[in-house]
């Protein structure tokens, strides 16, 4: 699965590559895009493959989105976020 | 991989750049059309919660910059007031980087300001804030994190765009304990007309609600993410201010850069015309560095008007310590 995870703090952005990156999943730190978040944090580019991007789920994560032609749709997005 | 275009950040910057030398053709002090950490500095002295007479001024820019981003996140769709992350250690490193901002001549707008003023002091600070924005990184890889926020309800969004607006009618109204530096007594009496400054402060805060101009995040991400996006926003406000400086400067016949006082980092220029050095009142001290003091310079004259010190010499460069 291709998606953007975006972060409640750079640490969470970090961690998570780190744990995406020993299971062989493609991930790229970057800043989050602007039309996903106003604020100008850390995110995640990530390439899951078949495994689901909620596998290294942490209270860091604020949402997950894929890419479509008109821009971000969210999939998924924490609680009280 | 999406990658968000640079062309409404440089535009935003050139705007807001072109927006800061105008703001000093309009009365504001030179070098310091728009810097966030004086301007709020002054407010608070306008609020009499300092009592440095040459910096008391409610700034209406500041006020513009909280109702325009205020204004755009609504019509966006993107007001969503959050909090709950570490108040106490937010409040803590905030106080620092207002001392450090005020110590060192300005908040980074301003330090990009100073440099299309000419002010190559601000190449120093530029340098040191490079440094501390480095520290920081090696912090956040390091595992520094301070949690994450939380949902919060729209009133406690909305506490910040009422206390502008009451601000907004406190500056207008100017009752008797709102304060306000003397004419010709500091950086504080030099202020474009409300509205002028109002609406520049509003467009300002429009433009980095839109485009999340950040000059540390913008450092950030050069370092982090050999990203450019923040960063050419900077360096938009940079040339801006540079090119409008020389224009101003070629029209008016006046300068619009200066030589900044060796004690408080400010001049006294006002509309691109100079001001004997004598004229200049140091913003930290009161008083003229250049070792003469016109008697009619707030320093001295404002605290004797008010009856708040009873040294009568005007001895240049010496500063006031009787009550």
């Amino acid at each position: 699965m291709n998606c953007v995870i975006t972060f409640f703090n750079h640490f969470g952005a970090v961690r998570y590559k780190r744990q995406a990156e020993r299971s062989g999943w493609k991930v790229q730190l970057s800043p989050v895009p602007r039309s996903l978040s106003s604020s100008c944090g850390t995110c995640v580019f990530c390439d899951s493959g078949t495994d689901d991007p909620l596998k290294f789920t942490t209270d860091e994560m604020e949402q997950i989105a894929v890419e479509e032609e008109t821009g971000y749709r969210t999939v998924w997005r924490a609680e009280e976020s | 991989m999406k990658n968000n275009g640079k062309t409404g950040i440089i535009i935003a910057g050139l705007i807001i750049g072109a927006i800061a030398s105008l703001l000093v053709y309009f009365g504001n002090p030179a070098n310091m059309g728009f810097c966030i950490a004086c301007f709020i500095r002054d407010t608070a002295g306008g609020l009499g919660l300092h009592q440095a007479p040459p910096v008391q001024y409610i700034r209406p820019e500041i006020i513009g910059i909280i109702l325009g981003s205020f204004a755009i996140a609504l019509v966006k769709g993107e007001f969503s007031p959050k909090g709950g992350s570490a108040p106490l250690t937010r409040f803590a490193i905030g106080f620092c980087i207002m001392i450090g901002c005020l110590m060192f001549l300005g908040c980074p707008f301003r330090m990009i300001i100073r440099l299309g003023g000419g002010d190559l002091n601000a190449l120093l600070g530029l340098a040191g804030f490079a440094l501390g924005i480095l520290a920081g990184v090696a912090f956040l890889n390091m595992g520094y994190s301070l949690k994450r926020t939380y949902k919060l309800a729209p009133t406690e969004g909305g506490i910040l765009p009422a206390a502008a607006v009451v601000l907004l009618v406190l500056l207008i109204a100017a009752p008797a304990f709102i304060h306000f530096t003397e004419p010709e007594g500091g950086p504080g009496a030099k202020h474009a007309a409300i509205a002028i400054s109002l609406v520049a402060g509003a467009i300002v805060g429009c433009l980095a609600q839109r485009t999340r101009l950040c000059m540390a995040g913008g450092l950030r991400d050069v370092v982090l993410f050999q990203d450019f996006r923040l960063i050419s926003g900077f360096i938009a406000i940079f040339a801006a201010c540079l090119v409008t400086n020389l224009i101003l400067g070629a029209v008016t016949g006046g300068t619009y850069f200066h030589a900044p006082c060796r004690l408080c980092g400010t001049g006294d220029r006002s509309h691109g015309r100079s001001v004997e050095p004598a004229r200049h009142v140091c913003s930290r001290t009161g008083s003229n560095p250049s070792g003469r003091m016109p008697a009619a310079s707030a320093g001295y004259g404002r605290r004797r008007q008010h009856g708040q010190c009873s040294d009568s010499s005007g001895t240049a460069g010496r500063r006031c310590i009787l009550p």
